[in-house]
């Protein structure tokens, strides 16, 4: 009579005395595996779409072919496969790579600046790139006469240069105490770095159009060339960035409880911020100003899988690369053969897609 | 033992010391209690001690100098329960407290299974276990001081700073949280020094006080000889009766000298405990 409620209660004592197991968060395989699945989707999404119809069929057995030690005859003709080769692929790697690398940026500026409106722009990416821009088309060397195109090299060189003296300025004003004196130097130097901008494009009319595109964001490829360019830099950054994803979720407790916690918070800030500019210096370089996918993604991503940074960066990443590429589909599909700029595509589908995702997930948002 | 000796410490905001060439010995294993009015300096000097603020004079942390001490060896050496601690909402309890143990984990390291077992070991020592994967939101304020102080505890430092860790809890909440760190300060022979403003439960949970006015140490000792109505009047501007409970406790009340015409503290003779104050304020 008595053995079974004693059998019970023991039990139930062994279960509460076991320890519970505290484990750190982490990016589980299965929304690693759901980030992967969305950009191989929206890539074979991006090539089956375009003026030139590609049988898929063929598409597949080609690049299957193009795999080392594997031949499975050609599927396409020639002129289908320069298509392949040398327009589409490029042109949607080089949008994964922009787009995974401005989101996560994006993710890396809102932890460094505890701020959720951070966005990779922030610190005077945008304007110093739009300076270097602006000037390389006005006063730059005719792209016949230099063998590299001096337009990409000046964005990248502006954009560096804009952060650069933003954090010099923030922290001659005690932005190592503050980080919202970082966020007003970058502030500062933006408006005057624009204000040289618009003054050289005034002055240069004839160059206002091209400068207006350019600003506007627009992903145009000549083969792999702006795919090897930005490469390097991107795979640094992500890498960089990546390694910090647990320092990041430190600095989420603030600057000085991250301090008694042991971390030289100044020195990871300018880490990340060096990496996470270094990337979108290169992305910018290539393709413009493409707003709002450094804030869109990550926020989407917190609110569907977790707020880690060990998730938050990884994922970003991915649905990142996926979202522009799917955007430049859009882009050149919607009034083709002519093309819209990416930047309108970003934000005209990008805000309701995260308005419709903000509201399913209203319950997390207090 | 000496856990923090510290020799004329200056903290200077420009022009203005917070804290003015303090000098003060905390014993290791003891509770230190740190008070003194508004704007005395006890942050100030909390945060000096954590190396957040920069300082002149000498802080030493277990005989080694506060200046041969990395950012890393400090944190080892040093924790804070803060006055009010930034908690990222959406963050699990678990994921908090494990960032207690960012001092032994190199720069782009991830937790070892030991990281996860010493957080186990505390989530259980101080009752947490049923909501280790709670979000920090969802937490009452009582709750979320005991996984702050778990946050602390977690960095195994043998020196535990409080700032007003009781200020935003009930009476019940606060006695809950000190008993549990004055557990700690026995048992596992933590050096405490808790900044608090309430003088009562100061006086009762401390072995020492220190009294700061001005940026100033001006008293320290055993609660009995700096809790008097004299010290408190003169640093605190404050109008008191300083009563003994049968423990031999100091129970510290504020009176309303001006109003209804009396500066009766309302305890009753039946307590015996204003007879006690009487005389113990005549002798």
């Amino acid at each position: 009579m008595s053995e079974q409620p004693t059998r019970v209660t023991v039990e139930a004592i062994v279960r509460a005395d076991a320890p519970a197991r505290p484990a750190p968060a982490r990016l589980r395989r299965r929304w690693l595996a759901a980030g992967v699945a969305s950009l191989a989707s929206a890539m074979v999404v991006a090539i089956a779409f375009g003026p030139a119809g590609l049988p898929v069929g063929g598409v597949i057995s080609e690049l299957v072919s193009a795999l080392p030690g594997i031949e499975v005859g050609d599927g396409l003709s020639d002129r289908q496969a320069g298509i392949l080769w040398q327009i589409r692929l490029p042109r949607i790697v080089l949008g994964a790579l922009v787009g995974g690398m401005l989101a996560m940026s994006g993710a890396a500026y809102q932890g460094v600046f505890r701020n959720p409106l951070a966005d990779p722009y922030l610190l005077g990416v945008a304007a110093g790139a739009g300076l270097g821009a602006t000037l390389a088309i006005a006063y730059g060397p005719n792209s016949t006469t230099w063998a590299v195109d001096a337009l990409p090299l000046f964005a990248f060189a502006g954009a560096f240069i804009g952060v650069a003296l933003a954090w010099a300025v923030g922290h001659t004003a005690g932005a190592s105490r503050n980080v919202a004196t970082l966020i007003l130097a970058g502030v500062a130097v933006a408006a005057f770095l624009t204000a040289i901008q618009t003054f050289v494009q005034q002055r240069e009319s004839d160059t206002l159009r091209t400068v207006y595109g350019w600003i506007l964001g627009r992903l145009s490829t000549s083969g792999w060339h702006e795919v090897l360019l930005i490469l390097p830099y991107v795979t640094i950054s992500a890498v960089v960035v990546l390694l910090h994803r647990r320092l990041l979720d430190v600095l989420s407790v603030g600057d000085d409880e991250a301090g008694t916690l042991g971390i030289r918070t100044t020195r990871v800030r300018l880490v990340v911020v060096a990496a996470a500019t270094l990337g979108t210096a290169a992305a910018v370089a290539v393709s413009g100003l493409i707003g709002f996918v450094g804030i869109i993604v990550p926020h989407a991503v917190r609110l569907v899988a977790g707020t880690s940074y060990r998730i938050v960066l990884p994922l970003s990443l991915l649905l990142g690369a996926a979202f522009l590429v799917l955007a430049d589909v859009a882009a050149r599909s919607i009034a083709s053969p002519a093309e819209l700029p990416i930047g309108v595509i970003t934000a005209f589908f990008g805000a309701p897609f995260f308005a419709v995702v903000l509201r399913t997930n209203r319950r997390l948002v207090q | 033992m000496i856990a923090i000796s510290l020799s004329n410490v200056t903290v200077s905001f420009g022009d203005f010391d917070a804290v003015d060439d303090l000098t003060a010995e905390i014993p290791a294993g003891q509770w230190v209690g740190l008070i003194g009015p508004n704007g005395a300096g006890k942050t100030s000097l909390l945060r000096a001690v954590l190396g957040l603020l920069p300082h002149s004079g000498r802080i030493s942390l277990d005989g080694t100098d506060h200046a041969a001490l990395t950012r890393r060896d400090l944190s080892r050496q040093v924790a804070l329960v803060p006055q009010t601690p930034v908690c990222p909402p959406e963050m699990a309890v678990a994921d908090y407290v494990l960032l207690g143990r960012t001092p032994y984990i190199s720069y782009l390291g991830t937790e070892t299974v030991h990281d996860i077992e010493v957080v186990a070991a505390i989530i259980d020592r101080l009752d947490l276990g049923h909501f280790v994967r709670r979000p920090l939101r969802t937490l009452s304020g009582g709750e979320l001081q005991r996984v702050v102080l778990a946050r602390a505890l977690a960095q195994q430092a043998p020196v535990l700073l409080l700032d007003e860790p009781t200020s935003a809890l009930d009476v019940g909440h606060q006695q809950q949280v000190l008993e549990l760190v004055d557990e700690l300060c026995r048992h596992d022979g933590l050096t405490v020094v808790a900044a608090m403003h309430d003088l009562t439960l100061a006086g009762q949970f401390a072995d020492r006080l220190l009294l700061m006015s001005n940026g100033r140490s001006v008293a320290m000792g055993p609660p009995a000889d700096v809790l008097t109505e004299h010290t408190i009047s003169e640093h605190y501007g404050a109008s008191v009766r300083v009563l003994r409970d049968e423990c031999g406790g100091v129970v510290v009340v504020p009176t309303r000298a001006h109003t209804r015409g009396s500066a009766d503290t309302g305890l009753t003779d039946d307590t015996g405990l204003a007879d006690e104050a009487s005389a113990d304020a005549r002798g």
